[in-house]
Protein backbone atom coordinates (compact mmCIF):
# COMPACT_ATOMS: atom_id res chain seq x y z
CA UNK A 1 0.00 0.00 0.00
CA UNK A 2 1.16 3.79 -0.92
CA UNK A 3 0.58 6.21 1.13
CA UNK A 4 0.69 10.04 -0.16
CA UNK A 5 3.85 11.45 0.60
CA UNK A 6 2.33 14.60 2.65
CA UNK A 7 0.74 12.30 5.41
CA UNK A 8 4.52 10.80 5.94
CA UNK A 9 5.21 12.29 8.78
CA UNK A 10 8.62 11.64 9.90
CA UNK A 11 9.67 10.05 13.16
CA UNK A 12 11.28 12.47 15.77
CA UNK A 13 15.26 12.86 15.32
CA UNK A 14 16.97 10.78 18.19
CA UNK A 15 19.72 13.20 19.75
CA UNK A 16 22.81 11.22 21.74
CA UNK A 17 24.42 13.81 23.94
CA UNK A 18 28.15 12.85 24.22
CA UNK A 19 29.55 14.95 27.82
CA UNK A 20 32.65 15.71 28.75
CA UNK A 21 35.17 12.71 28.84
CA UNK A 22 32.57 10.50 26.84
CA UNK A 23 32.16 8.72 23.77
CA UNK A 24 29.01 7.39 22.04
CA UNK A 25 29.17 5.03 19.23
CA UNK A 26 25.59 4.25 17.17
CA UNK A 27 24.65 2.63 14.19
CA UNK A 28 20.93 4.28 14.32
CA UNK A 29 20.92 6.49 10.99
CA UNK A 30 18.42 8.30 11.99
CA UNK A 31 20.03 9.65 15.46
CA UNK A 32 22.27 13.16 16.00
CA UNK A 33 25.08 12.94 17.92
CA UNK A 34 25.87 15.64 19.66
CA UNK A 35 28.55 17.32 22.36
CA UNK A 36 28.51 21.28 23.51
CA UNK A 37 31.13 23.36 24.43
CA UNK A 38 34.30 21.98 22.99
CA UNK A 39 37.00 24.32 24.02
CA UNK A 40 40.91 23.19 24.48
CA UNK A 41 38.88 19.49 24.12
CA UNK A 42 39.12 17.49 20.87
CA UNK A 43 35.54 16.64 19.22
CA UNK A 44 36.11 13.48 17.24
CA UNK A 45 33.73 11.77 14.66
CA UNK A 46 34.18 8.49 13.26
CA UNK A 47 31.88 8.01 10.00
CA UNK A 48 30.99 4.52 8.01
CA UNK A 49 29.24 5.61 5.14
CA UNK A 50 28.69 2.44 4.05
CA UNK A 51 27.69 1.22 6.99
CA UNK A 52 26.16 4.05 8.30
CA UNK A 53 27.79 3.30 11.59
CA UNK A 54 29.74 6.18 13.80
CA UNK A 55 31.01 7.27 16.88
CA UNK A 56 31.57 10.64 18.45
CA UNK A 57 34.15 10.88 21.25
CA UNK A 58 34.97 13.90 23.65
CA UNK A 59 38.14 14.10 25.14
CA UNK A 60 40.11 16.34 27.37
CA UNK A 61 43.28 15.92 28.25
CA UNK A 62 46.21 14.36 26.21
CA UNK A 63 48.38 12.09 28.33
CA UNK A 64 46.67 9.24 30.39
CA UNK A 65 50.31 8.98 32.39
CA UNK A 66 49.21 11.65 34.66
CA UNK A 67 46.38 9.75 36.38
CA UNK A 68 46.24 5.73 35.17
CA UNK A 69 43.53 5.86 38.06
CA UNK A 70 41.46 7.78 35.94
CA UNK A 71 42.20 6.88 33.13
CA UNK A 72 40.76 3.48 33.91
CA UNK A 73 37.64 4.34 35.10
CA UNK A 74 36.82 7.28 32.18
CA UNK A 75 39.16 6.21 29.60
CA UNK A 76 37.46 8.46 27.04
CA UNK A 77 39.22 11.52 29.40
CA UNK A 78 42.28 11.07 27.48
CA UNK A 79 43.37 11.26 23.84
CA UNK A 80 45.55 8.57 24.13
CA UNK A 81 43.33 6.05 25.70
CA UNK A 82 40.11 7.26 24.51
CA UNK A 83 40.84 7.37 20.51
CA UNK A 84 41.36 3.49 20.85
CA UNK A 85 38.18 2.86 22.56
CA UNK A 86 36.15 4.79 20.19
CA UNK A 87 37.76 3.16 16.99
CA UNK A 88 36.98 -0.51 18.66
CA UNK A 89 33.29 1.08 19.42
CA UNK A 90 32.23 1.47 15.96
CA UNK A 91 33.76 -1.51 14.78
CA UNK A 92 31.80 -3.55 17.45
CA UNK A 93 28.93 -1.81 15.58
CA UNK A 94 29.96 -2.70 12.05
CA UNK A 95 32.17 -0.45 10.53
CA UNK A 96 34.82 -1.10 8.48
CA UNK A 97 38.48 0.50 9.31
CA UNK A 98 39.19 1.23 6.09
CA UNK A 99 35.78 3.33 5.41
CA UNK A 100 36.07 5.40 8.22
CA UNK A 101 36.18 9.09 7.90
CA UNK A 102 37.19 11.02 10.29
CA UNK A 103 36.80 14.60 11.55
CA UNK A 104 37.58 16.76 14.65
CA UNK A 105 37.14 19.98 15.84
CA UNK A 106 38.12 22.28 19.35
CA UNK A 107 41.42 22.55 20.62
CA UNK A 108 40.96 26.29 21.18
CA UNK A 109 43.68 27.94 22.59
CA UNK A 110 44.67 30.50 24.89
CA UNK A 111 47.22 33.32 24.43
CA UNK A 112 49.34 31.60 26.08
CA UNK A 113 53.41 32.46 24.73
CA UNK A 114 55.06 30.36 27.24
CA UNK A 115 52.69 27.15 26.13
CA UNK A 116 52.93 25.67 29.44
CA UNK A 117 48.96 26.07 28.77
CA UNK A 118 48.17 25.12 25.66
CA UNK A 119 46.34 21.73 26.15
CA UNK A 120 44.35 22.39 23.49
CA UNK A 121 47.44 22.41 20.98
CA UNK A 122 48.66 19.33 22.46
CA UNK A 123 45.22 16.99 22.43
CA UNK A 124 45.73 17.60 18.88
CA UNK A 125 49.40 16.71 18.29
CA UNK A 126 49.22 13.62 20.54
CA UNK A 127 45.87 13.07 18.31
CA UNK A 128 47.21 12.95 15.04
CA UNK A 129 50.35 11.18 16.03
CA UNK A 130 48.31 8.70 17.51
CA UNK A 131 46.30 8.58 14.04
CA UNK A 132 49.93 8.42 11.89
CA UNK A 133 51.37 5.82 13.87
CA UNK A 134 48.30 3.62 12.72
CA UNK A 135 48.14 4.94 9.13
CA UNK A 136 44.60 7.03 9.18
CA UNK A 137 44.21 10.52 8.50
CA UNK A 138 41.94 13.17 8.72
CA UNK A 139 39.47 14.07 6.20
CA UNK A 140 38.49 17.46 7.65
CA UNK A 141 39.41 19.51 10.87
CA UNK A 142 38.48 22.69 12.18
CA UNK A 143 40.85 23.18 15.33
CA UNK A 144 42.65 25.99 17.32
CA UNK A 145 41.38 30.15 17.38
CA UNK A 146 39.59 31.17 20.53
CA UNK A 147 36.32 30.07 20.18
CA UNK A 148 34.97 26.93 21.87
CA UNK A 149 32.49 24.65 19.64
CA UNK A 150 29.26 22.80 19.71
CA UNK A 151 29.92 19.99 17.15
CA UNK A 152 26.90 17.53 15.91
CA UNK A 153 27.44 14.30 13.52
CA UNK A 154 24.51 13.44 11.74
CA UNK A 155 24.19 9.87 11.78
CA UNK A 156 22.27 9.62 8.02
CA UNK A 157 24.93 10.76 5.66
CA UNK A 158 27.93 11.74 8.38
CA UNK A 159 27.85 15.69 7.94
CA UNK A 160 29.68 17.38 11.07
CA UNK A 161 28.54 20.72 11.65
CA UNK A 162 29.66 23.34 14.30
CA UNK A 163 28.29 25.82 15.68
CA UNK A 164 30.07 28.72 18.25
CA UNK A 165 28.19 31.37 20.51
CA UNK A 166 27.05 34.40 18.11
CA UNK A 167 28.39 32.58 14.75
CA UNK A 168 26.15 30.89 12.08
CA UNK A 169 26.41 27.44 11.89
CA UNK A 170 29.13 25.55 9.08
CA UNK A 171 30.16 22.33 8.09
CA UNK A 172 33.31 20.55 8.12
CA UNK B 1 34.83 55.44 29.65
CA UNK B 2 35.97 55.27 32.60
CA UNK B 3 34.99 51.98 35.58
CA UNK B 4 33.23 54.49 37.54
CA UNK B 5 31.02 55.59 34.99
CA UNK B 6 30.08 52.28 34.01
CA UNK B 7 28.94 51.48 37.43
CA UNK B 8 27.15 54.85 37.66
CA UNK B 9 25.47 54.12 34.87
CA UNK B 10 24.34 50.70 36.13
CA UNK B 11 22.97 52.05 39.22
CA UNK B 12 20.48 49.74 39.24
CA UNK B 13 22.16 46.60 39.06
CA UNK B 14 21.44 44.77 42.29
CA UNK B 15 23.80 41.59 42.36
CA UNK B 16 23.27 40.76 45.97
CA UNK B 17 21.31 41.31 49.07
CA UNK B 18 22.50 42.77 51.92
CA UNK B 19 22.96 40.01 54.13
CA UNK B 20 25.11 37.99 51.37
CA UNK B 21 27.25 41.47 51.60
CA UNK B 22 27.95 41.44 55.04
CA UNK B 23 29.10 37.97 55.07
CA UNK B 24 31.43 38.52 52.27
CA UNK B 25 32.74 41.16 54.45
CA UNK B 26 32.77 38.88 56.89
CA UNK B 27 35.89 37.09 55.54
CA UNK B 28 37.59 39.75 55.99
CA UNK B 29 36.99 39.41 59.58
CA UNK B 30 39.67 37.75 61.58
CA UNK B 31 37.76 37.56 64.81
CA UNK B 32 34.26 36.66 63.12
CA UNK B 33 33.10 33.45 64.02
CA UNK B 34 29.91 31.00 63.63
CA UNK B 35 27.62 33.38 65.67
CA UNK B 36 28.53 35.94 63.04
CA UNK B 37 27.07 33.94 60.71
CA UNK B 38 24.16 33.34 62.34
CA UNK B 39 23.73 36.78 63.40
CA UNK B 40 23.54 37.80 59.65
CA UNK B 41 21.17 35.18 58.34
CA UNK B 42 18.70 35.27 61.07
CA UNK B 43 17.59 38.61 59.55
CA UNK B 44 16.88 36.92 56.01
CA UNK B 45 14.48 34.34 56.17
CA UNK B 46 14.25 34.00 52.41
CA UNK B 47 17.45 33.20 52.43
CA UNK B 48 17.81 30.98 55.43
CA UNK B 49 14.95 29.02 53.75
CA UNK B 50 17.07 28.39 50.76
CA UNK B 51 19.95 27.49 52.96
CA UNK B 52 18.01 24.62 54.43
CA UNK B 53 17.06 23.63 51.81
CA UNK B 54 20.49 22.96 49.93
CA UNK B 55 21.90 21.27 53.33
CA UNK B 56 18.83 18.91 53.42
CA UNK B 57 19.68 17.32 49.86
CA UNK B 58 20.68 14.69 48.84
CA UNK B 59 24.37 15.72 48.23
CA UNK B 60 25.06 16.00 51.74
CA UNK B 61 23.52 13.04 52.76
CA UNK B 62 23.24 14.30 56.52
CA UNK B 63 21.86 11.45 59.00
CA UNK B 64 19.54 13.75 60.28
CA UNK B 65 17.22 16.72 58.71
CA UNK B 66 18.56 20.23 59.47
CA UNK B 67 16.01 22.68 60.74
CA UNK B 68 18.05 25.88 61.59
CA UNK B 69 20.82 27.78 60.93
CA UNK B 70 23.22 26.46 63.83
CA UNK B 71 22.95 23.18 63.33
CA UNK B 72 23.92 23.83 60.00
CA UNK B 73 27.17 25.35 61.13
CA UNK B 74 27.79 22.56 63.76
CA UNK B 75 27.15 20.11 60.95
CA UNK B 76 28.89 21.56 58.22
CA UNK B 77 31.45 24.26 59.29
CA UNK B 78 30.93 27.71 58.70
CA UNK B 79 32.85 27.87 55.82
CA UNK B 80 31.02 25.30 53.72
CA UNK B 81 28.03 27.05 54.66
CA UNK B 82 29.29 30.62 53.42
CA UNK B 83 30.27 29.22 50.46
CA UNK B 84 27.03 28.13 50.02
CA UNK B 85 25.16 31.44 50.98
CA UNK B 86 26.95 32.82 49.04
CA UNK B 87 26.64 30.78 45.34
CA UNK B 88 22.90 30.83 46.01
CA UNK B 89 22.54 34.77 46.67
CA UNK B 90 24.77 35.57 43.64
CA UNK B 91 23.60 32.87 41.28
CA UNK B 92 20.52 34.32 40.67
CA UNK B 93 21.97 38.00 39.65
CA UNK B 94 24.90 36.04 37.52
CA UNK B 95 21.72 33.53 35.70
CA UNK B 96 21.07 35.82 33.58
CA UNK B 97 21.72 35.90 28.99
CA UNK B 98 24.81 38.05 28.02
CA UNK B 99 23.55 39.35 24.70
CA UNK B 100 26.69 41.12 24.02
CA UNK B 101 28.78 37.99 24.76
CA UNK B 102 26.60 35.49 22.82
CA UNK B 103 26.05 33.56 26.34
CA UNK B 104 23.50 31.78 27.43
CA UNK B 105 21.71 32.45 30.80
CA UNK B 106 23.40 29.81 32.60
CA UNK B 107 26.83 29.85 31.35
CA UNK B 108 28.30 32.85 33.13
CA UNK B 109 26.90 30.94 36.94
CA UNK B 110 28.89 28.06 35.62
CA UNK B 111 31.79 29.68 34.84
CA UNK B 112 31.89 31.28 38.04
CA UNK B 113 31.67 28.64 39.98
CA UNK B 114 34.22 26.22 38.31
CA UNK B 115 36.83 29.75 38.66
CA UNK B 116 35.31 29.28 42.21
CA UNK B 117 36.12 25.87 42.63
CA UNK B 118 39.21 25.62 41.22
CA UNK B 119 40.47 28.77 43.58
CA UNK B 120 39.70 26.90 46.67
CA UNK B 121 41.62 23.79 45.18
CA UNK B 122 44.45 26.12 44.49
CA UNK B 123 44.66 27.29 47.84
CA UNK B 124 45.08 23.54 48.92
CA UNK B 125 46.77 22.36 45.91
CA UNK B 126 50.43 22.86 46.95
CA UNK B 127 51.23 25.55 45.36
CA UNK B 128 53.22 28.12 46.79
CA UNK B 129 50.78 30.73 48.35
CA UNK B 130 48.86 30.95 51.11
CA UNK B 131 45.09 32.22 51.29
CA UNK B 132 41.50 31.99 53.31
CA UNK B 133 39.88 29.02 51.08
CA UNK B 134 36.52 31.10 51.44
CA UNK B 135 38.10 34.25 50.39
CA UNK B 136 39.78 32.61 47.23
CA UNK B 137 36.51 30.54 46.40
CA UNK B 138 34.56 33.82 47.01
CA UNK B 139 36.57 36.13 44.60
CA UNK B 140 36.30 33.44 42.07
CA UNK B 141 32.33 33.67 42.32
CA UNK B 142 32.73 37.48 41.47
CA UNK B 143 35.89 37.63 39.21
CA UNK B 144 33.85 38.55 36.16
CA UNK B 145 31.33 39.90 37.44
CA UNK B 146 31.69 43.16 35.35
CA UNK B 147 30.49 41.08 32.50
CA UNK B 148 27.44 41.96 34.05
CA UNK B 149 28.15 45.75 33.89
CA UNK B 150 29.21 45.68 30.23
CA UNK B 151 26.26 43.51 29.11
CA UNK B 152 24.28 46.50 30.72
CA UNK B 153 25.91 49.70 29.47
CA UNK B 154 27.60 48.71 26.14
CA UNK B 155 25.72 48.91 23.14
CA UNK B 156 25.34 46.49 20.78
CA UNK B 157 27.59 48.47 18.41
CA UNK B 158 30.31 48.34 21.00
CA UNK B 159 30.26 44.70 21.21
CA UNK B 160 30.34 44.32 17.99
CA UNK B 161 33.89 46.53 17.40
CA UNK B 162 35.02 44.99 20.51
CA UNK B 163 34.40 41.18 18.76
CA UNK B 164 36.05 42.80 15.92
CA UNK B 165 39.14 44.01 17.36
CA UNK B 166 39.88 40.25 18.81
CA UNK B 167 39.08 39.00 15.66
CA UNK B 168 41.15 40.98 13.37
CA UNK B 169 43.93 42.32 15.91
CA UNK B 170 44.01 38.90 17.95
CA UNK B 171 44.01 40.61 21.09
CA UNK B 172 43.02 39.45 24.60
CA UNK B 173 39.28 40.31 25.21
CA UNK B 174 39.92 42.87 28.14
CA UNK B 175 42.86 44.70 25.52
CA UNK B 176 39.59 45.01 23.56
CA UNK B 177 37.57 46.34 25.76
CA UNK B 178 40.45 48.70 27.12
CA UNK B 179 40.71 50.05 23.24
CA UNK B 180 37.27 50.28 22.22
CA UNK B 181 35.61 51.69 25.68
CA UNK B 182 38.44 52.47 27.81
CA UNK B 183 38.26 50.01 30.77
CA UNK B 184 37.45 45.84 30.86
CA UNK B 185 35.19 44.19 32.83
CA UNK B 186 37.95 42.94 35.05
CA UNK B 187 38.21 47.02 36.77
CA UNK B 188 34.84 47.36 36.16
CA UNK B 189 33.72 44.28 38.34
CA UNK B 190 36.25 46.15 41.09
CA UNK B 191 35.07 49.12 40.50
CA UNK B 192 31.34 48.10 41.35
CA UNK B 193 32.42 45.88 44.08
CA UNK B 194 34.09 48.73 45.76
CA UNK B 195 30.93 50.56 46.22
CA UNK B 196 29.74 47.64 48.30
CA UNK B 197 32.89 47.88 50.35
CA UNK B 198 33.72 44.18 49.89
CA UNK B 199 37.34 43.59 51.10
CA UNK B 200 40.61 45.15 49.47
CA UNK B 201 41.94 41.34 48.68
CA UNK B 202 38.75 40.70 47.23
CA UNK B 203 38.25 43.92 45.16
CA UNK B 204 41.92 43.46 43.61
CA UNK B 205 41.70 40.00 42.99
CA UNK B 206 38.61 41.05 40.47
CA UNK B 207 40.67 44.38 38.85
CA UNK B 208 44.05 42.36 38.26
CA UNK B 209 42.53 38.62 37.20
CA UNK B 210 43.46 39.06 33.83
CA UNK B 211 46.53 41.50 35.14
CA UNK B 212 47.93 39.49 37.89
CA UNK B 213 50.14 40.78 40.31
CA UNK B 214 53.11 38.79 41.39
CA UNK B 215 55.86 40.86 42.42
CA UNK B 216 56.88 42.19 44.55
CA UNK B 217 54.78 39.66 46.26
CA UNK B 218 52.03 36.84 44.61
CA UNK B 219 48.62 38.84 45.23
CA UNK B 220 45.24 36.64 45.37
CA UNK B 221 44.54 38.06 41.26
CA UNK B 222 47.07 35.80 40.38
CA UNK B 223 45.79 33.07 42.17
CA UNK B 224 42.66 33.66 40.44
CA UNK B 225 44.10 34.36 37.23
CA UNK B 226 45.50 30.44 37.41
CA UNK B 227 41.54 29.61 38.42
CA UNK B 228 40.46 31.21 35.60
CA UNK B 229 42.50 29.97 33.19
CA UNK B 230 41.86 26.11 34.44
CA UNK B 231 37.92 26.49 34.40
CA UNK B 232 38.60 27.47 30.64
CA UNK B 233 40.54 24.50 30.27
CA UNK B 234 38.40 22.39 32.28
CA UNK B 235 35.39 23.02 30.08
CA UNK B 236 33.87 25.93 31.31
CA UNK B 237 34.68 29.15 28.75
CA UNK B 238 31.36 30.93 28.21
CA UNK B 239 30.42 33.14 25.20
CA UNK B 240 32.36 33.87 22.33
CA UNK B 241 35.74 33.69 21.31
CA UNK B 242 36.14 32.21 25.21
CA UNK B 243 39.62 31.80 25.08
CA UNK B 244 40.82 35.57 23.92
CA UNK B 245 42.86 35.56 27.41
CA UNK B 246 46.28 36.17 27.99
CA UNK B 247 48.05 33.75 30.50
CA UNK B 248 50.70 35.71 32.54
CA UNK B 249 54.40 34.91 31.52
CA UNK B 250 55.29 34.19 34.88
CA UNK B 251 52.46 33.14 36.46
CA UNK B 252 53.30 29.19 35.97
CA UNK B 253 56.65 29.78 37.37
CA UNK B 254 55.62 31.63 40.46
CA UNK B 255 53.49 28.61 40.99
CA UNK B 256 55.88 26.20 40.03
CA UNK B 257 52.86 24.76 37.84
CA UNK B 258 54.80 22.39 34.96
CA UNK B 259 52.68 21.38 31.96
CA UNK B 260 51.80 17.88 33.55
CA UNK B 261 50.89 19.51 36.97
CA UNK B 262 48.74 20.99 35.11
CA UNK B 263 46.78 18.30 33.52
CA UNK B 264 46.25 16.71 36.86
CA UNK B 265 45.10 20.16 38.17
CA UNK B 266 42.67 20.92 35.43
CA UNK B 267 41.37 16.87 36.24
CA UNK B 268 41.02 18.43 39.50
CA UNK B 269 39.11 21.02 38.88
CA UNK B 270 36.91 19.19 36.83
CA UNK B 271 35.79 17.11 39.46
CA UNK B 272 34.95 19.30 42.33
CA UNK B 273 33.32 21.66 39.87
CA UNK B 274 30.73 18.75 38.69
CA UNK B 275 30.32 18.30 42.88
CA UNK B 276 29.64 22.11 43.02
CA UNK B 277 27.29 21.95 39.97
CA UNK B 278 25.61 19.13 40.88
CA UNK B 279 24.84 21.04 44.30
CA UNK B 280 23.36 24.16 43.31
CA UNK B 281 21.38 22.84 40.37
CA UNK B 282 19.22 21.02 43.12
CA UNK B 283 19.47 24.24 45.28
FE1 LIG C 1 37.50 37.83 33.11
FE1 LIG D 1 36.57 34.27 33.74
Amino acid sequence: MSVSSKWVIAPPRKTLVVGVADMVASNDAGAELVTYSLGSCLGITLYDPFAKVGGLLHVMLPDSKIDSAKAAASPAMFVDTGVPRIFQAVCNLGADRRRLVIKVAGGAQLLDPQKVFNIGERNFQVFTELLQKNGYSIQSRDVGGFASRTLRLDMTNGNVSIKSPGMETYLI
Amino acid sequence: MTAQELVANAKDLKIASQAALQLVGLLDDPNADNDDVVRVLRYDNILTAKLLRACNSSAFALSEPVSSVDQAILLLGHQQILQMVLSLEFSAAMTVPLAGYATEAKELWRHSLATASAAELLTKGGLNFEADPSVAFTAGLLHDIGKLLMNQVLTEDMQAEIRGRIKTDQLSRVDAERAVIGTDHAEAGAALLETYKLPGDIVEAVRNHHGPVIKPRLQLSALIHVADVAAHLAGSAPGWEAFAISVDPHVADAFQVSADRLQSLVLEVRESFERVDQLMSMA
